[in-house]
């Protein structure tokens, strides 16, 4: 249980640090961890509290630490076993009359980690997502799920291979009463539907919008709908593509951050699969990403293990290209690139950011934007 | 609308599938819609209503047919809207076991409701009659009516020698010989032919019969039909002169040619000559022997012959007038109980059959409806007079007595209501003997095809169903035109076996059924076969399955079809006929359906 006790301490912290916003996220992953109902009574009773008027922080905190100090008596079997879920062995498809070919592809998926699955338009993402959601057939390879302890019928395991398309289709009717009955399909009945359903809309910040319907909401909102559907399912993976795309920079990174933490939720940890563009957001919660480029694979580990000597940066600077020159004299420079925007500079020396930052403020450059993209599969992209 | 909130809240917590069909609303419309129907057929059922319209079609043709159209169609609109809002399949959501089992019979509980409007609506008028008619009393009217019907001459073809048991100890057949033209001619069989221009058809006496029939009057005479030919000969036997008409009577025994033939012959056992110094007549009330209203034909025919018969013959025999008026207005009084229009006079009544001696009428005195009776008098002013002085027991000339006469015999002045009293009646057997639920077999069946239509739409595609109705439109064609060619040979062929034509056509309408599901089922099993193709397929088998095991039952029936003699016909006997209940008809239609049922799931989770 100490697992689950340090997380409650770092909610506390949140709290007392006035990141009461992100405590509070955390700390309703710490009840729905406990699967307890009467911690979730106490949850939705501390949300209709806080929406129901304006609160100051002192007094949502005071209200969060009690619920903080009863959740630490709370008794549930931690999963930490993190398990294969999916072991994919060269899966390969062709398909548009054989003018297009994915893989072959080799990945195995563990219970709480993150794949995230980049690649520019028509490369293959959706096909290979769509394919793990066995919903398009392969035409060679082996695709092993162990989603189940039993084995499965084909409609029983698309069940439990919960996937989100990038099109979601519309629903009608309040989003509430399509999350109750999403969640009276998956055995939740009577009360535990109710308070379970308000558990993930209070998650997912659907509060206020509870009695909304489609047509009331914006893409974000339905995303988070879509979200919060799949959670109420108990998911052990999930398969996701381009749950990005129409959000806002915020929403994007709220989400992001969402899949992350509720990918290691305690009791129900899961596999999470998500297909975006949004490279360097999707690389911060990954923990493995996969780059298609016309269907191959390309893993940035053997990328790094080719040139694990090489700083890679990407640069954009309001200064002249001889003063970046005689900035850079000081390094080995294995290459400099310049796409009209920002130039990308490999420089022979591991971890040299640092150095090459300073080099670039004592030549009196005036830096506009820089990233470290070494470890970043934006190389793969340039 | 709490309740219903609450009713909803529960039912998506606890039964989705309940939720989503939303099937209680559905039975609870469907519920309204019949406690209206059996209130709206109980109040629409009146005094009028009984006597003039057959309860079995009140429904359809009240306004209460379009309100039930209507109200279906609504129903229908608000719960389709509903119904497809959700939808647990296409969502990949868990199913329970049986899903599309339970689902059809929840929605199927609610159609049959729906559609079935008409059975409490004639429970209602059922009801009502039942309230209205009391069945002892109702059947001391019928008597009353039966009794007092004979003496208004409303039919004249009523009357039958035939009939009269009481002239021949045995089966009484008689021929006329002038009432139609008779022509015996010889064809080229050495048969000799009658032709009878009313019957429209043939019969024929073979010529050595012809000759012994001529030689000694107690020979066999041999007559085919139910009529017997006109051939008697003039110099064996006795002729009876009836209202200035010959006729033959005798009696006669029929037999059968073989013991398993329908081809019966009347051997005529005896003549008779009967005319009772012309007392004897055919169009006579004496004559009159059975009920004209009779609820059951047995039990009226047995009280008519056995208690009212005897009376009525006395009352005729010794012209008891009082008794004969009192019958008929008896039956005006019974006819006004009831409201049944009736305008009548007793005393002209019968003051005319007795001038007519109780026989030979010429035509109908009452008239079936008062349509046309009533300008009577604008059309025969000087027959009112007349009528006026008969009718007051006046002193009449003889002159204007035949001109009485003559005006009854050629318009009716009376009449009443003929229909109302078979209305009455018809409503009597419906109201007291038979079961409103009688037909309901065929709305559980309309139900059925309902409930199988709106499930395709839970689990199909709708560009797959667009391009599987034309295939099977084409599909069908094709099967047509097979069978068009197969069966030409029937057209232009007079020695065709059309039952081996039939059993061919099933086999084939059954191999192409077989084909188009066993391809679905290879295409759902082998992974390689085209979804596109799979979808079209998986919808067309869709309409198929249901009526697949009643093909298959339909093909194995005709297969055992065996040509079989029996009296005088040869006839195919089929070995499964017996399985053929409009209620098995359903059980295969739902064992077929369900059976598809199964494959739903295997196809939806199919990779594209």
């Amino acid at each position: 249980m100490q697992l689950y006790l340090d997380k409650l301490a770092a909610v506390a912290k949140h709290f007392n640090d006035g990141d009461s916003h992100l405590g509070f996220r955390k700390l309703v992953d710490c009840v729905l961890d406990t699967q307890d109902k009467n911690f979730y009574k106490q949850c939705i009773s501390l949300t209709e509290w806080k929406e129901a008027a304006p609160r100051s922080e002192a007094d949502l905190k005071e209200r969060a630490m009690e619920l903080i100090q009863q959740l630490s008596t709370a008794q549930f079997e931690i999963i930490t076993d993190h398990v294969p879920l999916l072991e994919v062995k060269q899966l390969f498809k062709t398909y548009a009359r054989g003018r297009f070919s994915l893989g072959e592809i080799d990945m195995t998926i563990h219970r709480g980690e993150v794949w995230g699955l980049v690649g520019e338009n028509g490369n293959g993402k959706t096909t290979l997502l769509r394919i793990l959601a066995k919903d398009l057939k392969y035409d060679r390879g082996e695709l092993q799920f162990w989603v189940d302890d039993q084995p499965m019928a084909d409609y029983d395991l698309r069940t439990k291979l919960t996937y989100i398309p990038q099109r979601t289709p519309k629903w009608y009717g309040s989003l509430k009463s399509n999350l109750k009955y999403a969640a009276a399909h998956y055995g939740i009945k009577g009360e535990e539907n109710e308070l379970t359903v308000l558990m993930w809309i209070i998650r997912f910040g659907l509060w206020n919008f509870r009695n909304h319907n489609w047509d009331e909401l914006s893409s974000g909102y339905k995303m988070r709908f879509e979200l919060a559907r799949t959670f109420l399912r108990a998911p052990k993976l999930l398969l996701l593509d381009e749950p990005l795309a129409n959000l806002d920079v915020l929403a994007q990174q709220l989400v992001l951050e969402d899949l992350r933490n509720l990918s290691m939720s305690l009791s129900n940890p899961l596999g999470i699969i998500l297909s975006s563009q949004q490279l360097f957001e999707v690389e911060k919660i990954s923990d493995n990403v996969l780059f298609l480029k016309k269907g191959v694979p390309t893993q940035l580990d053997l990328i790094n293990s080719a040139s694990d000597q090489l700083t890679v940066v990407e640069l954009e600077i309001h200064s002249s290209r001889e003063l970046l020159n005689q900035a850079l004299a000081a390094f080995e420079v294995e290459d400099l690139k310049f796409n009209g925007g920002s130039y990308v500079i490999s420089i022979r020396r591991e971890n040299g950011m640092s150095e090459l930052l300073t080099s670039l403020i004592a030549a009196g450059i005036h830096i506009q934007y820089v990233r470290d993209i070494s470890q970043s599969t934006r190389r793969l992209f340039l | 609308m709490k309740f219903i909130q609450k009713m909803n809240q529960f039912l998506i917590e606890n039964y989705p599938l309940i939720w989503h069909t939303k099937s209680i609303q559905l039975v609870v419309a469907g519920l309204f819609l019949w406690a209206i129907s059996f209130f709206t057929g109980y109040f629409l059922t009146n005094h009028m209503v009984i006597i003039s319209s057959d309860l079995s079609y009140l429904y359809s043709s009240s306004y209460f047919v379009s309100f039930h159209v209507i109200y279906g169609l609504i129903v229908l609109c608000f719960w389709a809207i509903s119904f497809y809002k959700n939808n647990a399949f296409k969502a990949f959501y868990p199913l329970q076991r049986f899903y599309f089992v339970r689902l059809f019979l929840l929605l199927f509980v609610g159609f049959t409701l729906l559609i079935s409007a008409v059975v409490p609506f004639n429970a209602g008028a059922k009801l009502k009659y039942r309230a209205l008619v009391e069945p002892t009393k109702f059947s001391r009217d019928m008597q009353q009516l039966n009794l007092g019907y004979v003496f208004l001459v409303h039919n004249t073809d009523r009357y039958s020698l035939f009939l009269r048991e009481d002239l021949a100890p045995e089966p009484l057949g008689y021929m006329r010989f002038d009432r139609y033209k008779q022509e015996w001619s010889k064809a080229s069989d050495g048969n000799y032919y009658y032709y009878n221009p009313e019957l429209m058809h043939q019969k024929y006496i073979p010529t050595e019969l012809r000759s012994l029939a001529k030689s000694v009057d107690v020979q066999p005479y041999k007559a085919l039909g139910t009529m017997l030919p006109d051939y008697v000969p003039a110099d064996t036997v006795d002729q009876s002169r009836i209202d200035n008409k010959i006729y033959q009577f005798f009696s006669y025994e029929t037999k059968y040619e073989t013991a398993d033939s329908c081809s019966s012959n009347r051997f005529i056992k005896r003549f008779y000559k009967l005319n009772q110094d012309g007392k004897l007549h055919l169009n006579a009330i004496e004559n009159v022997r059975y009920p004209m209203f009779a609820t059951f034909s047995n039990q009226s025919q047995r009280f008519f012959t056995q208690q009212q018969l005897p009376r009525i013959q006395a009352w005729v025999r010794e012209n008891r007038k009082d008794s004969i008026q009192n019958a008929i207005r008896r039956f005006q009084e019974v006819c006004a109980e009831y409201g049944i229009q009736a305008n009548l006079n007793a005393k002209l009544i019968s003051n005319y059959l007795e001038r007519k001696a109780y026989h030979s009428f010429p035509q109908s005195i009452v008239s079936e409806q008062a349509n046309g009776v009533r300008d009577f008098e604008a059309r025969f002013p000087e027959l009112v007079e007349v009528l006026r002085k008969y009718n007051t027991n006046q002193p009449v000339a003889a002159a204007d007595s035949s001109l009485f006469i003559e005006a009854m015999q050629s318009q009716p002045y009376y009449y009443f209501d003929d229909y109302g009293v078979h209305h009455l009646i018809e409503n009597y057997r419906l109201a007291y003997h038979r079961n409103v639920f009688e037909f309901f077999i065929g709305f559980l069946i309309a139900a059925f095809a309902i409930t199988a239509f709106f499930i395709l739409f839970e689990f199909t595609n709708i560009v797959s169903l667009l391009i599987a109705i034309p295939v099977t439109g084409v599909v069908s064609i094709l099967v047509g035109l097979l069978l068009i060619i197969i069966n030409l040979n029937r057209v232009y062929s007079e020695n065709y076996n059309s039952h081996m034509y039939e059993t061919i056509s099933m086999g084939i309408v059954f191999a192409v059924m077989t084909l188009v599901l066993g391809l679905t089922i290879v295409g759902l099993y082998n992974k390689r076969f085209n979804k596109k193709v799979l979808n079209v397929l998986f919808n067309m088998s869709y309409f198929i399955a249901p009526a697949y095991l009643l093909s298959l039952v339909a093909l194995i029936n005709l297969a055992s079809g065996k040509n079989v003699y029996a009296y005088c016909n040869s006839e195919y006997v089929y070995a499964l006929e017996f399985l053929f209940t409009p209620t098995l008809v359903l059980i295969y239609l739902l064992i077929g359906l369900f059976s598809f049922f199964y494959f739903i799931k295997k196809w939806k989770a199919r990779e594209e």
